[in-house]
């Protein structure tokens, strides 16, 4: 009944929804009022707007439902070609799909019968090339096309494999698999994606709807219903929406697609099939905002999805949220390039390996993926050598070798550094680098012996010999042990780099020279070496004087002349050695801004001349070399911000001067040093506790501090300062055995702890005694092999003087034949020494003390 | 303009920031979004979320977030798709009712016919009479409905394609609703 009314006019009808806009939002009783004085005025008016108030209040929705359903009418009963249609199983996009069987029942097997329930022709289109894709397509994973034929009412018609199952995502729900699982089944998935993609065919439409699992746990892609044929560009262009909620960024956009976009839909389907729910946290279901969420916004991580049980999302945190952000990135070009490769890290991760997606370099990958897990550290080296070694067989079956000779070095470089580097600060990987390292060596090796004496080939294989030196037995670095398998492959490096060598191997030999000196076990034996790494440095700088990696090496080389010194006890050496560094590094620091690495050496040059000046007796010229070094590293600091390697340099600075105070008796300032470079390195050590080297730094640092607390008397405090750097420097010693510094830095700590308990409890001498012992022990060993330590000498001096203290505190008789043999070690100290008053001082003491308990044993007697 | 044509070239490359302008490009994308809309009409499916909205939704977050030289076209369009929708859905439910009404074989639909409500399609027509009155009264309250009620967008969105406020969308599709539910006596 549609109401009579007299013609509206606009301009009457904006009257209208004014005042109708004014009531409508006021009660019944002002709504009323309001038209009581319109009927008096404009009764046309208020009748109409009247009338819109009633229709306005009355409860429930007019308009009709707007979502169309095409729903095609049930065949079922009647026969399609040689199938009768038994019952609908669903309705699809193009049409209706039922179960069927042969109406001749000349055998029993249940098909699929997916009929075209519409002649409109774009789908009949769809229809066809669907047939035309799934009759090329024959997979496990793809439900297989029967036949296809037109019904005598010219219907079309597609056979199918029947799959009796359940959408992948409720086939988990119900059977509540496991995450491994439910990894197990996307890895069917993306094997028939994958398949079709080397056939060709992008899917387009994966989504759990089309992805059935059977009771045996099968899984069948369905629906290739808007697949697209790939170009010989690799893209399709013309393409259909499919479901907004699985459709990547660019298929929402209506640019050209490639694989990367089912990649893309494969990672959606990967989100919902672990975590239940999809990728963008939606309030709602609308289009628009799911559109907007696919094209801009951020996917949420699976490990975070609300509502996921705790032990589900640990499972996922890390390696899966890495392979879905992967695989969900916007832009194609950053998703996996392959479903291939998304496979791949879904079985790595499903078997427990480390998964290969990561934003960023291999190295920083490396640094990722290996974590603090030894174990799967030492997985990933086996599959980088594993993987190296692939490639380059992989080349040379292709005969590419020539073309791919820079490639191959490059991945060689990649391989021995960044696998070495990422590998070197954790604890217990040695031996995983030393087989990626020696795996890259041997195909570099056998790349040499293919007959290139390519000059680059060879730089490579120089630093790669250098590499794993390092590895095996490098000073300074965690290292196997293998002090004899580094100086051999320093050797190989040092002959390669002397074939016609280029600048680049010239460096690399006055490396490999450098290595293998630092590596004598006797100090003065790495001397010749040292003294030939510099000439050679000095060589190349007489060709190039702003060369800085040739500056570098020069100063390495009196670095390691003035060790030889120090370590020797050659005190002018020392300091003239020391001085060279010094300048050397500020010839570097000249050539333009200084680095911070560079700044950083610079200080510890500065240092070691402190420490030869300090062994000279000239503390207050130590003092101001310590104080130069502090504000060096100082203005570095501010300069690099937070920075571990300056942080470092500075506590090692700041302890060294205690020493240097305690002797000038300035106690007090003593103790701040040592307790600002404890209190710097305790955080260091905290925070990267595998960092051998900030161990030993800080052993160094409670060394001194209890040094100068038992010069200001706090002896309990000192003995347990001592007895924490002894604990660290006998795990040292087990570890690095080979160290050059190792078997002092011993024999330092068990004399100190040793000393102090003596004259702590002088009437308990027993553990004194027998850590004076291990000392003496310890340096006689060390000094066997190395005849020029003489600062271990000096150690073995204390430790038989203690010997006797300690013999004569147990209430025995004084021991003059200890204390005799303690003077004959000084006495051997002094005659290798050159100009070291402290050990004169100390020689004339032991003798004095020797005579005098000479001469009361006489008196006993 | 072939089917064909319009199929290969975008409804409109708004990445390059061209112009749509209205005499050369709208009988194009006219034919295009009939399609589409055809297109969209096929997929509906019980169990699945895509509305025919979705095209018009579509066409709006395509066009209208990226304000450029080409804005008034860009609305003028996003109010032209929800307009085509309106027509198609019609249409759709039109010859739905002719066919059960023993009408025309020729029709595309043949094998989906189901039995609907004549009363369902008669509703179709009269909302469609009556908007079409309404326009005639203010064209602005009949786009808010098609914009919301054939175009799926909400009453922001309508409001940055008519370019009033929100305040006035709200207030026009209160005023349109009211006099629709009348005039279709329901």
């Amino acid at each position: 009944m549609h109401r009579d009314h007299d013609p509206l006019t606009p301009v009457t009808w904006a009257r209208v929804t004014d005042l109708f806009e004014q009531a409508v939002g006021r009660p019944a009783a002002q709504r009323e009022a309001l038209l009581s004085v319109l009927r008096l005025h404009e009764p046309l008016v208020a009748a109409e707007v009247a009338s819109l108030l009633e229709s306005h209040d009355r409860p429930g929705d007019f308009l009709p439902s707007i979502s169309v359903d095409d729903e095609p009418p049930d065949l079922a009963g009647r026969s399609v070609g040689a199938y009768r249609l038994l019952t609908l199983l669903g309705t699809g996009g193009a049409g209706a799909v039922y179960l069927a069987e042969r109406s001749d029942g000349s055998f029993a097997k249940r098909v699929a019968v997916k009929l075209l329930s519409s002649g409109f022709v774009p789908l009949r289109d769809r229809f066809l090339r669907e047939r035309d894709f799934l009759a090329g397509l024959e997979h496990p994973n793809i439900a297989r096309l029967l036949d296809a034929g037109t019904t005598d009412d010219h219907l079309l018609y597609l056979v199918m494999e029947y799959v009796e199952g359940l959408p992948i995502d409720r086939h988990c729900e119900e059977r509540a698999l496991r995450v491994t699982d439910r990894i197990a089944l996307l890895l069917q998935v993306c094997a028939g994606v994958a398949y079709a993609h080397r056939h060709l065919i992008i899917h387009c439409d994966i989504k759990p709807e089309n992805v059935l699992v059977t009771r045996d746990g099968q899984v069948k892609l369905l629906d290739f219903g808007i697949a697209r044929p790939i170009s010989r560009l690799g893209t399709i262009t013309r393409h259909r929406p499919a479901t907004p909620a699985y459709s990547s960024p660019e298929q929402l956009q209506g640019e050209a697609l490639t694989t990367a976009s089912d990649v893309y839909s494969l990672g959606v389907l990967a989100h919902v099939v672990l975590t239940g729910s999809s990728p963008y946290a939606l309030r709602t279901t609308r289009l628009d905002e799911l559109v907007s969420a696919v094209v801009t916004a951020e996917p949420q991580r699976a490990s975070l999805t609300p509502g996921l049980a705790p032990q589900v999302a640990r499972q996922l945190r890390g390696d899966i949220d890495t392979v879905l952000t992967k695989a969900l990135a916007k832009d194609p070009a950053r998703r996996y390039a392959s479903v291939e490769q998304m496979a791949g890290d879904l079985e790595r991760f499903r078997t427990g390996y480390p998964v290969l997606a990561r934003p960023d370099s291999f190295a920083y990958w490396l640094r990722k993926s290996i974590g603090r897990h030894r174990l799967a550290a030492i997985m990933v080296a086996i599959l980088a050598a594993g993987l190296f070694g692939t490639a380059i067989l992989s080349m040379w079956q292709a005969r590419l070798a020539e073309q791919r000779f820079d490639d191959l070095r490059a991945f060689a470089h990649t391989v021995v550094f960044d696998v070495n580097d990422a590998l070197a600060p954790i604890a217990g990987t040695t031996a995983a680098r030393k087989l990626v390292v020696e795996t890259a060596l041997r195909y570099l090796d056998r790349l040499f012996a293919e007959g290139s004496a390519d000059a680059g080939l060879r730089e490579e294989l120089a630093a790669g010999y250098i590499g794993i030196g390092k590895v095996q037995g490098g000073a300074f670095l965690p290292n196997l042990g293998d002090a004899a398998g580094a100086v051999a492959s320093f050797r190989k490096a040092i002959a390669i780099s002397s074939i016609a060598p280029t600048r680049e191997l010239e460096r690399s030999r006055v490396e490999a020279l450098i290595s293998i000196a630092q590596l004598s076990v006797d100090p003065i034996a790495g001397a010749p070496e040292f003294a030939e790494a510099v000439d050679a440095a000095n060589r190349l700088l007489d060709r190039d004087a702003s060369d800085p990696k040739a500056l570098r090496l020069l100063a390495d080389a009196y670095h390691g002349l003035a060790t030889v010194a120090h370590l020797t006890n050659d005190v002018p050496r020392h300091v003239a050695m020391a001085t060279r560094q010094i300048e050397t590094r500020e010839r570097l620091r000249a050539l333009g801004a200084p680095s911070w690495p560079d700044e950083a050496s610079l200080a510890r040059a500065i240092a070691q001349l402190a420490l030869a000046l300090e062994q000279r007796g000239d503390y207050e010229a130590a003092l101001a070399q310590l104080e130069r070094a502090h504000v060096l590293l100082e203005t570095a600091i501010a300069g690099a911000g937070e920075n571990q390697m300056l942080q470092r340099g500075l506590a090692e600075v700041r302890s060294r001067k205690t020493p240097v105070l305690l002797a000038l008796k300035r106690i007090d300032s003593a103790a701040t040093e040592a307790e600002a470079a404890v209190s710097m390195l305790e955080p260091l050590v905290a925070t990267d506790p595998a960092n051998v080297q900030y161990h030993a730094d800080l052993a160094y640092a409670w060394l001194r501090l209890g040094d100068a607390r038992r010069a200001e008397g706090r002896l309990k405090d000192s003995l347990d300062l001592h007895r924490r750097a002894l604990a660290v420097r006998r795990e040292r010693a087990e570890r690095h055995a080979g160290f050059i510094f190792v078997p002092w830095e011993l024999t330092r700590s068990l004399n100190s702890v040793a000393d102090l308990l003596l004259t702590m409890t002088p009437a308990r001498p027993e553990e004194a005694a027998t850590l004076f012992e291990e000392a003496r022990t310890v340096g006689m060993r060390t000094l066997a092999v190395a005849p020029s330590f003489t600062q271990v000498r000096k150690q073995v001096a204390v430790a038989s003087e203690g010997a006797a203290r300690a013999g004569a505190a147990r209430g025995g008789n004084p021991q003059s034949m200890r204390l005799a043999e303690s003077a004959g070690v000084w006495r051997e100290v002094v005659a290798r020494s050159v100009e070291d008053p402290t050990s004169v001082r100390e020689l004339s003491r032991l003798e004095a003390l020797t005579t005098s308990a000479r001469s009361a044993e006489a008196e006993r007697r | 303009m072939s089917s064909d044509l319009a199929e290969r070239q975008p409804v409109v490359d708004h990445r390059e920031g061209r112009s749509l302008s209205a005499g050369a490009i709208f009988p194009v994308v006219y034919a295009e979004l009939r399609r589409l809309a055809h297109h969209y009409l096929a997929r509906e499916r019980p169990g699945h979320t895509l509305q025919a909205t979705a095209l018009v939704h579509e066409v709006y977050l395509r066009l209208v977030p990226r304000g450029d030289a080409a804005w008034d076209d860009r609305r003028r369009f996003v109010a032209i798709a929800a307009h085509v929708m309106r027509e198609i859905l019609i249409e759709h439910a039109r010859s739905r009712g002719r066919l059960k009404r023993g009408g025309d074989r020729e029709r595309v639909w043949s094998a989906s016919v189901v039995a609907a409500e004549d009363a369902e399609f008669d509703r179709w027509e009269d909302l469609d009479r009556a908007l079409d009155r309404l326009a005639a009264l203010d064209p602005r309250q009949a786009s808010v409905v098609e914009l919301r009620y054939f175009g799926g967008l909400t009453v922001e969105e309508a409001a940055t394609v008519l370019a009033v406020s929100p305040k006035t969308v709200k207030r026009d599709w209160s005023v349109a609703r009211a006099w629709l539910r009348r005039e279709l006596d329901v």
